[in-house]
């Protein structure tokens, strides 16, 4: 064995890796999906109260949240059952929104139905959890305006706790079209087009 | 300077296209015979081969399932696998410390 053999070799084994990880498994479709479907209930909720109509929250809720996480177990067993490799950085990912995703669930429905949390705060709450989702994301792929989007969900949070009111509904909705939704689009053309996903 | 015994260095991955597929499993957590065939730029026939014998030393663990009625296999790495792999790379590594 040589020098430049065994040189070959450690550099094959570091292109192949580099190459592997490279598959960023990060997909604007979840962003979408989920982006609209909140911002369009955030809409409804608002309309809602300031029109008082006095419909059912509980069950408009139950059916933005249910259809999102219907989505997820459809997208799960279709889309994300054909991808030719799940990469660490995917998996720690895909678990991270997973647990976001039953949090965000949970304080939802059982914090308010419980009258743990006021309904007022929950606009805030659900600004910051987002943000630790954009943040260790933007980490984890290694993307910083990903990471940076964080800020603007701080943000949005502080805003929201400072000045309470009906508006949050509204600046709730804005901001899941602005950092999310729109963010999701800018995924989905970026990495769907290199490297294949979506 | 010190002695390296090239007999350390594991036969099975001492392979290029074992090499390679170690390599690219050890980096993902699953992939499947096309990608890693596209990935390694081997011929299907090439990879069964050597996929099969990194199968029957316990380095690759396969599951088989079908998408869209077509058979699929993904593969992944299993700790002896890595354990295995890592030991390699810190042979490779020593052996390039004696020489250089």
């Amino acid at each position: 064995m040589t020098t430049e053999t065994i040189q070959d070799d450690l550099a094959f084994i570091k292109k192949i890796v580099e190459e592997s990880r490279k598959n960023v498994g990060l997909s604007g479709d979840h962003l979408i999906v989920w982006g609209l479907l909140v911002s369009i209930g955030l809409m409804v909720t608002w309309a809602n109260h300031y029109f008082q109509w006095h419909a059912s929250e509980w069950l408009h809720w139950i059916l933005v949240i249910g259809g999102g996480w219907l989505f997820e177990i459809i997208y799960g067993r279709t889309v994300d059952r054909k991808k030719p490799v799940l990469t660490y950085a995917e998996k720690i990912d895909g678990f991270l929104w997973l647990s976001i995703g039953i949090t965000m669930t949970l304080l939802g429905f059982i914090g308010i139905g419980t009258h743990g949390i006021h309904p007022h705060v929950i606009s805030p709450i659900f600004s910051t959890i987002l943000a630790i989702g954009y943040f260790s994301s933007g980490v984890i792929y290694d993307v910083k305006w990903i990471r940076n989007l964080a800020f603007g969900w701080w943000g949005g949070a502080i805003i929201m706790f400072i000045f309470p009111g009906l508006y949050h509904l509204l600046f709730m909705a804005a901001m899941m079209v602005v950092l999310q939704t729109i963010p999701g689009f800018i995924i989905k053309k970026t990495w769907g087009e290199k490297y294949g996903v979506n | 300077m010190s002695e390296f015994n090239y007999k350390q260095l594991d036969d099975i991955i001492h392979s290029r296209i074992r090499l390679a597929i170690m390599a690219l499993l050890v980096s993902v957590e699953s992939a499947n015979f096309v990608f890693i065939r596209e990935k390694v730029n081997t011929s299907d026939g090439n990879l069964s081969v050597h996929i099969r014998k990194l199968e029957d030393v316990k380095y690759v663990s396969s599951t088989k399932k079908f998408i869209d009625r077509k058979p699929v296999t993904t593969y992944r790495i299993t700790a002896l696998g890595r354990k295995a792999f890592e030991a390699y790379v810190k042979h490779v590594n020593e052996l390039l410390n004696i020489q250089s």
